[in-house]
């Protein structure tokens, strides 16, 4: 009887060796677009980066939310003026007007959602979801959750949370669809925004720090000009990087300095380490910053009007 | 009937490997697990979340545009047994800080960016293969 139960045990055994052999293989078949994140596979679409690549630089480029909290924090009041009209959704009727101004809401949508607007949120996540439904990237935005939210009003952190997840989520699935176009666009559409929102609230509040910030997109706008010349032979893109090649030409100007140094940083709550740090400096003077202002505003209306 | 009480544990002899394969296995895209490993960055403000799935001694990494005047706080998330180690390289490839201090492994570190710039996330586990979420969350 022993011997019985010894052979049934095998065969448990056996199945659960073919068991693991098939989650190996299912890892691994999970792993290859991982190991291609580094760049190395081929897309039929852009002949100059590959996908990866491209959805690299998407998934590197800083969110506008940053600068929508710096402001924010410098204690300048919440303005709807310069904000993209929610009502202008419908007006969006081609692809790449839906996916560039999807990025512009999103932006919006994010500094709606620091200054703790609750009803303006609402209205601009009502634009997203609508933009997004247009592209058939909607499933990100539930609904229900969202009208759930609506009626507890304590919870612009969950707003915030959930709007900065759906976004992940889109250019998540974007990058598995290999729609390289519209992922791309997402993301121009949002840094484009997120610039604007700096320059207007500096030409209203002229402050340091929004300079600065001003001036240290030049860091993204290198990665961004990346993934222009990906997009250089396609004629729905000519009109955006006429006007990214002119704002190149401005930041080329823009200086960054970097001096490093050895630092003690609490790296982890009571854990303390010295690590080597670095400091950078912009240097932009107002003249470039006017000219940047005066581009961005130019880019911004061909995609907005 | 000795037979008969050894039947008895027949199905949950097969049932056995199907169970653990279960129990280790989770999915890291899903929405789920992205939700619980966000709670770590309480106080600070979801940023992004990169998706790693690694295998045998692999490692992953991403860039990111990490601003001046920014403290971001970067998280190690990951399903099933063994750690996740993350560690942060600046625009010259130089190491910054990981997650894995004096021997030991901590969820979440912090990092008070002094200079705007690309820097790089390496995401590797400790041991084998395995999935996880490396989120990103940021304070001014």
């Amino acid at each position: 009887m022993k011997k019985t139960f010894l052979s049934l045990a095998t065969i448990a055994l056996l199945i659960a060796s073919c068991g693991e052999e098939e989650s190996t293989r299912r890892s691994r078949a999970q792993n290859k677009p991982n190991t291609e994140q580094t760049g190395k596979a081929n897309s039929k679409e852009t002949p100059l980066i590959d996908k990866e690549t491209m959805f690299g630089i998407i998934k590197s480029i800083p969110s506008p939310l940053e600068t929508s909290d710096l402001i924010k924090s410098l204690g300048i009041p919440f303005s709807e003026r310069i904000l993209n009209s929610p009502d202008k959704k419908s007006k969006y009727t081609t692809t790449d007007k839906q996916a560039l101004n999807l990025g512009i809401y999103g932006a919006d949508l994010g500094y709606t959602n620091i200054y703790g607007e609750k009803g303006a949120s609402f209205t601009y996540l009502k634009a997203v979801r609508q933009l997004a439904n247009d592209l058939k990237i909607g499933q990100f935005f539930d609904i229900k959750t969202i009208s759930r939210m609506q009626e507890n009003a304590n919870n612009m952190d969950s707003l915030l949370y959930i709007s900065q997840r759906g976004f992940e989520q889109m250019s998540n699935y974007l990058e598995k669809q290999g729609r390289t176009d519209v992922g791309a666009q997402l993301l121009l559409g949002g840094w484009i925004e997120g610039v604007y929102l700096a320059t207007s609230v500096y030409k209203t509040e002229p402050n340091e720090k929004i300079m600065e910030t001003i001036g240290e997109q030049k860091v993204a706008l290198d990665e961004i000009m990346v993934l222009m010349d990906a997009f250089r032979g396609k004629r729905n893109f000519q009109t955006i990087i006429k006007g990214f090649d002119n704002l190149k030409k401005v930041y080329d100007e823009v200086e960054m300095k970097y001096v490093k140094e050895e630092v003690e940083l609490e790296v982890a709550p009571g854990v303390f380490q010295k690590v080597i740090n670095s400091k950078s400096t912009v240097i932009i003077s107002p003249e470039q910053i006017e000219t940047v202002t005066e581009t961005i505003e130019e880019l911004r209306a061909n995609i907005i009007d | 009937m000795n037979f008969k009480k050894y039947l008895l544990y027949i199905p949950l002899i097969l049932a056995f490997p199907f169970l653990t394969a279960f129990a280790d296995e989770v999915d890291c895209e899903d929405e789920d697990f992205l939700d619980e490993c966000a709670e770590v960055i309480d106080g600070y403000k979801f940023l992004k979340a990169n998706t790693i799935s690694i295998e045998d001694g692999g490692e992953v990494e991403y860039k990111s545009v990490f601003s001046k005047g920014s403290t971001y706080m970067l998280t190690a998330c990951n399903g099933g047994s063994g750690s996740m180690k993350v560690t942060l390289y600046d625009r010259d490839k130089k190491k910054v800080m990981s997650n894995l201090i004096q021997n030991q492994y901590y969820p979440s570190i912090t990092y008070p960016c002094n200079a705007t710039g690309v820097y790089y996330l390496k995401y590797e586990f400790t041991a084998g293969s395995g999935c996880g979420v490396g989120i990103i969350g940021f304070k001014k």
